[in-house]
């Protein structure tokens, strides 16, 4: 008897309509008529991929190591005409089209979840910048249903905040890639993938009911995979928090009177795509979202719990007058 | 050198490759064609903005020396010590300066 071909499914995430037939746990199903920029995801070989490739014309455009290997942990090369070879040790090669439409994915021999750490935190957010969405390192929850993006580097907590905001009632819209673009001259936040990364201290002071509300258990590795129900989007971009370290007991949402531009360009997502029209777009936002998007910078000793600050973000932007009221 | 300088009497234009946006007090340019950002101050800010109205250098400067009340040598000096800054960064295109 043969074996039933996968359903072709269709998603939202980053600003695209995201078409694969192969199962992915974050990328909940979407319905309706596409209202975002296509890109289909279809699983291969890995030698179908380097057929298509040509390394002898490859520019490389970044690299990444974490060791003393030969080769890189993370690199990504381009090919003109042909795209973007985007490529993780341990979780496989990609293949992006030169407008992001396409996308051939060859995973390791993993669980979805996890190989899909790569597609959803590193393919999708590129294809989404070459189909002309802008993506910030960023979490983002709605609140009143306005979003609130939550902006830093790696380790400053974004996840962390965002899991509390979320079991307080707020909205989740993304963990760590954050796609904008502008409707009618207004900024929307689009939900990114439906999995919110859990690091292991987190999990010991959210404690397992709090874990278990949050959502369902993926998987783990070193820090742990959830996977959380999420709006589905955009929405209109109320707050930019910017997340900062300070000495202890220091705990205050600032508004910044200055505007951010600086700031939020040198928090974009994807550096490697330097076309033209690329940063005409990112600078034309950028100086958008500085202008009409209230900004705060929000400084916090280690000293203060991941909830604490969630209850002082939220009571910040849904306060009578806040950033996201209703 | 100086007022006799004959760039004071060229014609300056901002090239389709240059974006620019002013902010409280300061502004940016981006040259799409090298990807480098570029930060001008509120009165090189200016300076650029009259000249890419169609204003030539010379009466550019004399125009904001006047408003300044300051000698206009020195803001002339200034201005031509800008474009020279500007050209060489591809932020601007010089007209006619001989």
């Amino acid at each position: 008897m043969g074996r039933a071909e996968p359903r072709t499914w269709r998603s939202r995430a980053f600003g695209l309509e995201v078409e694969g037939s192969f199962d992915a746990p974050g990328l909940p199903r979407a319905s309706g008529p596409v209202a975002n920029p296509l890109t289909r995801v279809e699983i291969v070989e890995v030698e179908r991929i380097e057929a298509r490739w040509s390394a002898w014309a490859a520019t490389r455009l970044t690299e990444e190591r974490f060791d003393t290997e030969p080769d890189p942990a993370r690199s990504i090369d381009h090919v003109a005409g042909v795209g973007y070879r985007l490529y993780a040790r341990h979780f496989g090669l990609a293949l992006v089209s030169e407008d992001g439409a396409r996308v051939l994915c060859a995973p390791p021999d993993d669980e979805p979840w996890s190989w899909q750490r790569f597609l959803v935190g590193r393919v999708l957010p590129w294809a989404a910048v070459l189909r002309g969405r802008e993506v910030f390192h960023a979490a983002a929850v709605t609140i009143d249903g306005r979003a609130a993006a939550l902006v830093g580097q790696t380790g400053l907590g974004k996840s962390s905040l965002a899991a509390h905001l979320v079991l307080e009632g707020a909205g989740f819209l993304t963990d760590d890639v954050l796609a904008i673009d502008r409707d009618a001259g207004t900024p929307r936040a689009h939900p990114g993938a439906g999995i919110l990364c859990v690091r292991p201290a987190e999990r010991a002071a959210m404690g397992a009911a709090r874990l278990h509300r949050l959502g369902r258990l993926l998987g783990e590795s070193g820090k742990l995979y959830v996977a959380v129900a999420r709006d589905e989007g955009p929405r209109p971009l109320g707050a930019i928090y910017f997340l900062a370290r300070a000495p202890a007991r220091t705990a205050v949402i600032e508004r910044l009177e200055r505007p951010g531009f600086r700031t939020l360009l040198g928090s974009t997502f994807i550096a490697g795509v330097q076309t033209p029209s690329r940063l005409r777009a990112q600078f034309e936002l950028c100086a958008e979202l500085a202008a009409s998007v209230p900004m705060f910078r929000v400084a916090v000793g280690g000293d203060r719990s991941a909830a604490a600050v969630a209850r002082m973000v939220l009571d910040h932007a849904s306060a009578k007058a806040g950033p996201c009221a209703a | 050198m100086g007022a006799d300088d004959p760039l004071l009497r060229a014609r300056i234009s901002v090239p389709d490759h240059v974006v620019m946006r002013r902010f409280d007090d300061d502004s940016i340019a981006l040259n799409l064609s090298t990807g480098q950002y570029h930060g001008l101050n509120e009165t090189a800010a200016a300076m650029l903005e009259a000249l890419a109205r169609g204003g030539m250098p010379g009466d550019v400067a004399r125009s904001i020396a006047e408003q300044a009340g300051v000698d206009v040598g020195e803001v002339t000096a200034d201005l031509l010590e800008l474009l020279r800054a500007l050209a060489e960064r591809e932020l601007i295109e010089v007209h006619g300066a001989g």
